[in-house]
Order: structure tokens, then C-alpha cells, then sequence
């Protein structure tokens, strides 16, 4: 009876364990990693391209194996694209032989998963429809090639984004138009699964075709080389977003085997990991608790609401500075090095610095491919042709431009409503830094006070900010935002245990921030003395060892 | 790697092989400081031999590895003239105190009705459910005792449950388990766990973020009580015991548990009395006993029970003289209580 059990509760642990996406909160992926470090050191360099490509494709298909099709799509957009931008285009059997490649893979797909024959016609109509743009635009003028092909590339990536992001959305707000005027709505809605990482890698994507158009990157010759910059695991599924300037060229992987490499990736992974799992994981236990009971109806006051937040604060923190340093750590071990996309964004003193510290791959790319040609391209136009003077005040661009890229960037995050206030309300405090001399003041003053007051100001408003983000609608964050100022009532007392709870895996961490305040991130608690060092490895294993691993996904593979 | 940081991998070296010294001299000291092995510790009461230990010639009952057993020692075997008997049950029949709980009771009411001298070892402990009771009943097999009282219910099915999934996870070849398993970290993690998780945050906090399949698998399928539900686990975990404890030439009293509703004044068991009765009628050496029949007759008169399952003191001496009177009857004493 008992060996029976056995057998049965084995089966079902290791069933739920084939059926979890290879993240970097898996048990497994540390193995994962382990072999494929090995594996591409004890490769020839010639070879390690198509292994990692290899290794690439192995971990997004533990997601979903069909979804890897979109990857190879953006891949062969990219790469026919940039490269008949700058010469000539590539041979018809070369344009058709990358070009149908994503709707081959999703054919070969269905060996392994259910793919509906509709899907597959659906993907090679796609692919053959780029095809022929691809020659109907290759065959114009060098300044309408150029032009088209940009706007080919782009629109590739944005369709692929728009139909997997945004169809849903935009089908459930068509369906709520249709039934509030009587009409049918049946067939509307669609059930478009979104496939993980894909804001990220699709703006990597644009950035390169962009990158290539605008003389900053030159064309690579090599698909497998465009595939694996798109494809690299490391940075697949949550960015960094990365420019092909500064990844193409170390992709050829020339670099020989230095142990001072693995020394530095695996602290950049025990620092992730240690953010992710003990930090994150532990504080989002109060965070899901408070914000899910919200989204169920229910009230628990003002000191549980400041808890929740303070506790999300840790989370997001935690959960994404934590997987950049996973990402830059397993990169580092490939001999990749990624962008530091976090520069201690708590100790920002503006709005504007924190997007300067926090993800700032996202933000220098909405700043380079959003804000400024549209802010430029609006600044041109402004000028009075007559006098040369500004025809309205240039404040009043930038700040219609600020607002609207945040409002975009907002919507990155997600297709809802709640996201967009985020970013609504981040452009909204930009803007306001702008135009309130008091504001800029304060967060430029020295002195210990003027630093400590700005600090915290920008912490709290990045914090309601954060709820606007955590909430599940905007009604849970109005919710949320009206109990924080008051309006409920004092509502039930928070348990001094939770308190407790949250204070022992949130205080590391500005312990942790504290001592690297004059540096650029926590990595750099490496420049200690190395019995400080020490220690602090010691403490952070027994954390990571000692906390629940795998216990939550990270919060940005959703978008 | 960003090339303004290689200086520093030398110390970040250094610094990894200090602290990895300093965690293998903490194992060591803990893998031989330390007389609870973790596997003991993490067996979740699955472990057969934890709690009950020989030395020169005397068992000792203890409370280790999540078997909460009263203190207790007897010679290793049994006095002339003196019968053996083991209760095996929950926190109710393991009682607030040894002197206070049905196996003491139970060996008052032998000798002072009967004039049977008996050892009453009392096995029971907090949340056991018939898995567990199965183990521990294996164990006290091999000191021959002559009887063996068996408190059978469902209400700590649920919790059996939940912790033989533990047990399964914790000796399963899951990497998730590895640091569980060291002497130094494993201790530490289990204190964070018991001390910290469970300790200072509430359930339903708790419950709020819990991924555990396995857990929230139990959770959906059945409630604590849901005696449809677990009477059919439970029976076969039984019978097994059942079986071993007629093997062994031992007799068998299953006295059936059941609850008692404050705001009705009724006492329940969902039928259960009634399924184990039919279920055994017919095995020579078995008998069995409800405590609801015990206990129904005196319920409006005096308080049987401190909760919902727990008998009060009162309780216990009616439950004891029902379970004496069955044992005098298989003990084939004729001598009817004075």
C-alpha cells in the first residue's frame, strides 16, 4: 500500500516538474547552466555559436515549443531585412529559405505538441506574404528600398507584438462596444496565448533595424548570428534589452576560458539568486496575500495596505534586479557580458533618476527609438519660420512627449488599464520635476537633509506608482490608494509577526544597498574587504539555501 | 565580464572558499555534535524506530522526530503475571499528561474491575493518523504486547496526509531536498520554517501564496473532516495494521473516534462505528468499540468532552471501563466489574 503511494506521489512530483518552464527559478536551470558553461568551453569557438543557439532554443521550448517559431520569425525579418538595407538583396533561395523557416519549425513543432494544420498554413501565408513584400521592396530604388525594408522589419515585429499582446485586449474591448450597442458579440474574443519574453525580444529587434538604418550598427551577414543575438537565453525571456553594437560582435565567442570570468559570473548569480529567493519570494508571501484579498472584495486597512507595499517594494526589487543578475551571471559564464540594467534605483532623488537607475535597457530604448524622434521631430516643427523662435514653449513638448512615451511604456508592460496609468503616472511625475522649480531644487540640493527628503519623496511616489502596477484592475488600485489615504478607515491591526516576517528578508537588502551606496550596483560589494566579503557570502548562502527556491515565477516574464 | 572587475575575482575567490570552509566545518560540527540525525528529525513520524529504544534490557519512550510520545519506560519483557497492552492513537488518546490520559485510566480500570495487572504503554501522538498509527503499531509489535487499543477516526487523516507528503518530498532524490538533508543548513532551514513561517505568519497569509501542488491538491479535495472522503484512505491502512497485529498473536480493540457538537449536544461519527463493526464482526481477536455508544448515555448528565474531540477527564474513565470491559472479555476473564 505504502510502496504504491510512493510510486503514485513520485509520478505526480516529477510530472509537475517536466511541465515547469526551464526559468531561472528552477531547481534545474542551475544544471542546466552547469552543462551548458561546460559544454561551450570545451567546444572549439567555431562551434559554440551553433550551440548556443542549441541550448538557446532547448530553454525557450520548455515554455513552448511551437512558440520558438516567433523567434526565428523575428531572427529572418531582421536578418534579410538589415542586410538588403545596406547592399544588395540575398539570393531568392536564401530570401526563401529563412523567410519560410518559422513556418517549417512550427510544422516540425507539431511533432512534439499539438499544432492545429490552421496554425500552419496561417504561419506560411505569413511567411510567404513577407516574402513577396520583401521583393516587391527590394526591387524599388535605393531610398524607397531602404525606407520600405525599415518599415517591413519594424512592422513584422510590431504585428508579431500587437496580435500576441494586444488582439486579446482589443477583441474584449471591441466584444463590451458590440454588447453595449445590442449587437453580437459571439466570435470576438480571441484566446491568443502570450508567449513569454516576447516585449522584450521584440524590441531588441526593432532597435537593431533601427540601429542598422540610422549607421549605428552594420548589417550581420551571418542568420545564425542574428538568430542567437535574439535567441540568447540569458537575456531571453526579461531582457536586458540589448543593442546589436554591443552584442553582435561578442557573439563570435573568440574569447578563450579565464576563471576570473567564472569567478565574477557566479557572484553576479549568487547575488541574483539570493534577491530572487530569498527577498522576493519571501516578501511577495505578504504582498499576494494583501493584494489578492483586495481583488476578492476584501478590506484590511491602512497598516496592512503600507505593509503590502513595502513588501511589493521588496519583491519587484528583489524579483527583477535579482533575475538581471541571474541574466548577467549566466551571460558572464558564456563570456557575454550584458548591460547593467539597474544602477541602485532606490537611492534615486527624482522620477527622472529613477528611470535613469531602474530597468535601464527599457528606458534608454524608449528614450532613443520613443521620446527622442518624436521629441526632436516636434521641436523642428516648432520653430517659427520667420522669427526662428519656438511657436510654444519647448517645456510644453517635452512634457507632451514624456507623458506620451510613459503612457507607452505603460502599455509594454502589459494590455491594461492599470499599466498604463503606471506609466501615466510616471510621465505625469517627470513632468512635474520640469515644471516645479521647488522639485528640482530639492532633488539637486547637497546636504544630508535635502538628500534624505528626496530620497524618500521619490520612493513613496515610485511606490504608488508600484500599486498602480501590482494591482490586478484599476478599480483594486483605487481601492488601494483610497484605504493608504485614509478613506477606509484604520481597518484590521497588521500582525506583528507579519511585520517580523517582512523585516527579516527586506533589511538585508537595504543592508546590502546601504554598503554599496557610493558604488554603481550590489554586485560591487565585491570591492569590501574580503573578510567582509566573506561573510557576507556566507550569510547570503545560508539565506538562498535556507529559503523556499522556485517558489514564485519572476514577475517580468510576463511581459 | 566587465573588464574594471577582473581585479576583483582573486578576492571573491578567496572570499567563496572562506565562507564554503566555514559552512563544511559547521556540517561537520552539526553531523557530529548533534545526537538527532536530520533524517530522523525530517521523518515526519514515518520513522520506525525513532522514540522507542532497548538498552539493557529497558525500553525508553521518548519524544523525538515528530513523534510527541509521554516519557516512559518498561522492562523489555513483560513480568510474569503482567499483560501488555500499547494504545495507539491521536492527541486524544495521547491525553494532557501519562497520568492523566485512557492508557493510564485504562490500566486503573483493568486492575480495579478485573485484577488485571497490565502495562499500558501509551503510543498515541498528536495528528497521527492511520499511516502513521501503521508504523508505530509495527514497532510496538516487536514487544510483544498482548493487546493493542487502537483509536481509529478520520480527523487527523488530513494531517497524515500532508505530512507523509513531506516525508515522500523530503526522501525523494529531488535536489529541492539536498540542503534539507545536511546536518548544519537543514536544521537551520527547518527552524526557519517551524520557528518563522509557520509561527509568525497567519494561515491565511499563508495559504495566499502557496504553489505546493501537493498541498493544495489535499486542500482541494477534501476538508479536515470530510470523513467520505478519508474513511475509504483510512480503512486499508487498517486493515494492515489489522492483519500484522493477529499475525503477531496479539488482539486488537478498535475503539472508533467520533465528535461532539457543542450547540446540538450530539455526538457523531458519520457512520463510522458502524462501517468498522461490519467491516471486523467477524474476525476472531478483534473487537470493536464506539465512543459514541460509550459516551451517548452520559452526555446530558456530565461533560464528556473539553472540545470537539478531546474527552475530558470524566470521558476518559467512561471511555477506559468500556475499552476494560472488551479486554477482559478477550483476555477470556469472566469476572464481571465490581
Amino acid at each position: 500500500m505504502l510502496k504504491g503511494e510512493k510510486t503514485a506521489t513520485l509520478k505526480l512530483r516529477l510530472l509537475h516538474t517536466y511541465n515547469r518552464p526551464l526559468s531561472f527559478a528552477t531547481w534545474y536551470y542551475p544544471f542546466f547552466l552547469a552543462a551548458v558553461t561546460a559544454g561551450f568551453w570545451a567546444l572549439p569557438s567555431r562551434l559554440r555559436l551553433w550551440f548556443v543557439i542549441g541550448a538557446s532554443l532547448f530553454f525557450y521550448a520548455f515554455w513552448d515549443v511551437r512558440f520558438c517559431a516567433l523567434l526565428i520569425a523575428a531572427a529572418a525579418s531582421d536578418y534579410l531585412c538589415s542586410n538588403a538595407y545596406e547592399g544588395p538583396p540575398p539570393a531568392w533561395a536564401r530570401v526563401f529559405s529563412v523567410g519560410m523557416a518559422p513556418a517549417a519549425w512550427l510544422a516540425l513543432a507539431g511533432l512534439v505538441k499539438p499544432v492545429a494544420p490552421s496554425h500552419i498554413a496561417f504561419a506560411a501565408a505569413g511567411a510567404l506574404g513577407f516574402c513577396i513584400l520583401f521583393f516587391a521592396a527590394s526591387r524599388l530604388d535605393a531610398q524607397s528600398r531602404r525606407r520600405w525594408l525599415v518599415l517591413l522589419g519594424v512592422c513584422v515585429n510590431l504585428g508579431i507584438l500587437a496580435f500576441f499582446k494586444y488582439a486579446n485586449w482589443f477583441s474584449e474591448g471591441l466584444q463590451d462596444l458590440l454588447q453595449h450597442f445590442g449587437a453580437s458579440a459571439d466570435g470576438v474574443v480571441l484566446d491568443i496565448l502570450l508567449p513569454v519574453g516576447l516585449s522584450f525580444h521584440t524590441f531588441q529587434s526593432i532597435a537593431y533595424i533601427v540601429d542598422v538604418s540610422q549607421g549605428r550598427c552594420k548589417a550581420e551577414p551571418s542568420f545564425w548570428r542574428v538568430l542567437c543575438m535574439i535567441t540568447f537565453f540569458p537575456q531571453l525571456v526579461a531582457g536586458p534589452i540589448e543593442r546589436a553594437a554591443r552584442m553582435l560582435p561578442q557573439l563570435r565567442f573568440q574569447s578563450r576560458f579565464d576563471w576570473r570570468v567564472l569567478a565574477w559570473g557566479l557572484h553576479l548569480l549568487l547575488i541574483g539568486y539570493v534577491l530572487k529567493v530569498f527577498v522576493a519570494d519571501n516578501c511577495a508571501v505578504v504582498a499576494d496575500y494583501y493584494f489578492k484579498t483586495v481583488h476578492e472584495g476584501g478590506s484590511l486597512g491602512m497598516g496592512w495596505a503600507l505593509a503590502a507595499t513595502g513588501a511589493y517594494a521588496a519583491q519587484i526589487y528583489g524579483d527583477f534586479v535579482g533575475y538581471s543578475y541571474i541574466a548577467r551571471g549566466s551571460a558572464t559564464l558564456l563570456g557575454v557580458e550584458l548591460t547593467r540594467n539597474f544602477e541602485l534605483p532606490l537611492l534615486s532623488r527624482s522620477p527622472g533618476e529613477f528611470w535613469r537607475r531602474w530597468h535601464i535597457s527599457l528606458s534608454t530604448w524608449i528614450r532613443d527609438y520613443l521620446f527622442l524622434p518624436l521629441s526632436l521631430s516636434l521641436s523642428y516643427r516648432n520653430q517659427d519660420p520667420a522669427s526662428g523662435k519656438p511657436i510654444v514653449d519647448d517645456r510644453l513638448i517635452v512634457s507632451s512627449c514624456l507623458i506620451a512615451t510613459m503612457l507607452l511604456a505603460g502599455l509594454w508592460h502589459g494590455a491594461d488599464w492599470h499599466y498604463v496609468a503606471f506609466g501615466g503616472f510616471h510621465g505625469i511625475l517627470q513632468v512635474l520635476w520640469i515644471v516645479v522649480p521647488g522639485a528640482a531644487l530639492l532633488s539637486s540640493a547637497p546636504g544630508v537633509l535635502p538628500i534624505v527628503l528626496s530620497r524618500a519623496l521619490t520612493f513613496a511616489l515610485v511606490c504608488i506608482a508600484w500599486i498602480l502596477f501590482r494591482s490586478e484592475s484599476m478599480g483594486d488600485a483605487m481601492q488601494v490608494l483610497a484605504t493608504l489615504g485614509g478613506v477606509s478607515g484604520p481597518g484590521a491591526a497588521v500582525p506583528r509577526g507579519v511585520l517580523l516576517w517582512l523585516a527579516l528578508h527586506a533589511v538585508p537588502l537595504l543592508l546590502l544597498i546601504f554598503a554599496v551606496r557610493s558604488d554603481a550596483e550590489e554586485a560591487d560589494i565585491a570591492k569590501r574587504p574580503g573578510a567582509v566579503l566573506a561573510v557576507c557570502y556566507f550569510l547570503m548562502f545560508v539565506m538562498l539555501a535556507t529559503s523556499e527556491a522556485g517558489r514564485a515565477q519572476f514577475i517580468y516574464f510576463q511581459f | 565580464m566587465d573588464l574594471d572587475r577582473a581585479p576583483l575575482a582573486p578576492k571573491i575567490a578567496a572570499a567563496a572558499v572562506f565562507a564554503a570552509v566555514a559552512l563544511v566545518t559547521l556540517e561537520l560540527i552539526a553531523r557530529f555534535g548533534y545526537h538527532e540525525s536530520p533524517a530522523d528529525r525530517n521523518a515526519f513520524g514515518y520513522s520506525r524506530d525513532t522514540s522507542l529504544s532497548v538498552r539493557d534490557s529497558v525500553v525508553s519512550i521518548s519524544s523525538a522526530a515528530s513523534r510527541r510520545l509521554w516519557p516512559q519506560r518498561y522492562p523489555a519483557a513483560a513480568p510474569a503475571g503482567v499483560r501488555r497492552i500499547a494504545v495507539i492513537g491521536d492527541s486524544a488518546a495521547r491525553g494532557p499528561s501519562l497520568e492523566r490520559s485512557v492508557s493510564e485510566a485504562l490500566r486503573r480500570a483493568l486492575r480495579s474491575c478485573y485484577g488485571i495487572e497490565a502495562e499500558v504503554w501509551n503510543l498515541s501522538s498528536p495528528g497521527y493518523g492511520s499511516r502513521r498509527k501503521a508504523v508505530i503499531a509495527l514497532r510496538a509489535l516487536e514487544f510483544r504486547p498482548d493487546l493493542i487499543v487502537y483509536n481509529a477516526g478520520v480527523s487527523t487523516e488530513y494531517e497524515d496526509s500532508r505530512e507523509w507528503e513531506r516525508y515522500m518530498e523530503y526522501h525523494s532524490w529531488h535536489p529541492r531536498h539536498w540542503v534539507d538533508q545536511l546536518p548544519f543548513l537543514g536544521r537551520v532551514k527547518l527552524s526557519k520554517v517551524e520557528r518563522l513561517y509557520w509561527e509568525w505568519l497567519p494561515e491565511d497569509v499563508r495559504n495566499a501564496s502557496l504553489e505546493n501542488p501537493l498541498a493544495a491538491r489535499i486542500a482541494a479535495i477534501a476538508s479536515k473532516s470530510n470523513s467520505s472522503y478519508w474513511t475509504p484512505l483510512m480503512l486499508p491502512n487498517l486493515d494492515g495494521t489489522a492483519d500484522e497485529v493477529l499475525r503477531s498473536g496479539a488482539r486488537l480493540v478498535i475503539l472508533v473516534r467520533s465528535h461532539f457538537e457543542f450547540g446540538t449536544g450530539q455526538i457523531d461519527d458519520s457512520g463510522l462505528d458502524d462501517a468498522i463493526e461490519r467491516r471486523y464482526a467477524s474476525r476472531p481477536g478483534i473487537a470493536v468499540l464506539s465512543e459514541r455508544a460509550l459516551l451517548s448515555p452520559h452526555v446530558g448528565t456530565t461533560r464528556m468532552f473539553a472540545d470537539s474531540s478531546h474527552w475530558t477527564d470524566a470521558g476518559k474513565d467512561v471511555i477506559a471501563r468500556g475499552v476494560a470491559d472488551t479486554v477482559a472479555k478477550l483476555f477470556g476473564v469472566e469476572v464481571s466489574c465490581r
